[in-house]
């Protein structure tokens, strides 16, 4: 969970296990341990959430989506497709810090608007509105990011 | 959900950490925290941490109480690898760097 947070902020293993090994390291000993399995990972997806956004900010840049690294996803072939989610997946590290929080949390970790603002100390409206435009963001580059692949094919075909 | 958001959920399925990151965690634990707990503080952390790594974030305060009870302390140094000895040399040999004038 923890790890799975920070490497979907950063789309990079390294950065995601130094956050992580920096969330467990603070968890113990100077704090009370949480009591419950709810409290643990409220604390857990609260910490690696703030500490990836700190970082995010302190280096001062978005991911760039290189669309040339990834391979090539078979067009007219879309519906659960691990290519697509990948390309999908990295087109997440392109979003603002608010909306990348706020898509990782609500589709990877399945939480509701209401939770996600108790870790982002957001208002539920402040929450919607980022998880509106980072969805309508999400879809206009996957949308071109197809359109551009089906172009290619026909153009390939029919040389 | 619609389909889009579908596959958004499948994209950003939790994803495994890389194999030994908990021994690393653990490591780094030892390494920091040492002076601050004492010997035995370190166990009883180092215990609830593995607990959390493999069982997936959950921790059970009875358990911990259970093995520190039980001088589990030698059954969690044969679970663990602790790449100790390599860490250690990295960090001599950065200091070894550093300390060299430019």
């Amino acid at each position: 969970m923890v790890y799975s947070i920070a490497y979907y902020f950063f789309q990079d293993m390294t950065t995601a296990e130094e956050i992580a090994q920096e969330v467990f390291l603070q968890l113990y000993p100077s704090r009370p341990m949480p009591q419950t399995r709810a409290h643990l990972k409220r604390w857990l997806r609260r910490t690696a959430t703030h500490r990836s956004i700190d970082i995010l900010r302190r280096r001062g840049r978005r991911l760039e989506v290189q669309m040339d690294v990834l391979p090539e996803i078979p067009v007219g072939h879309h519906e659960h497709d691990p290519l697509l989610n990948q390309r999908l997946g990295r087109m997440v590290g392109s979003l603002s810090e608010n909306q990348r929080a706020v898509i990782i949390l609500r589709y990877g970790e399945d939480l509701d608007v209401r939770e996600i603002g108790d870790i982002l100390e957001m208002p539920a409206p402040t929450v919607w509105s980022h998880l509106r435009r980072g969805l309508a963001m999400l879809r206009d580059k996957f949308s071109a990011c197809v359109t551009e692949e089906e172009h290619e094919r026909v153009r390939t075909e029919s040389s | 959900m619609n389909e889009f958001e579908q596959n958004l959920r499948e994209a950003l399925a939790r994803r495994r950490p890389p194999a030994r990151f908990a021994d690393r965690v653990v490591e780094r634990m030892r390494f920091v925290r040492r002076s601050r707990l004492g010997w035995a503080g370190n166990w009883v952390a180092a215990v609830a941490v593995v607990a959390i790594l493999a069982g997936g974030i959950w921790i059970d305060t009875n358990q911990i109480r259970r093995v520190r009870g039980e001088r589990a302390k030698d059954e969690v140094l044969l679970a663990f690898r602790i790449t100790g000895v390599t860490l250690r040399n990295v960090r001599e040999q950065v200091q070894q760097i550093r300390s060299q004038p430019d």
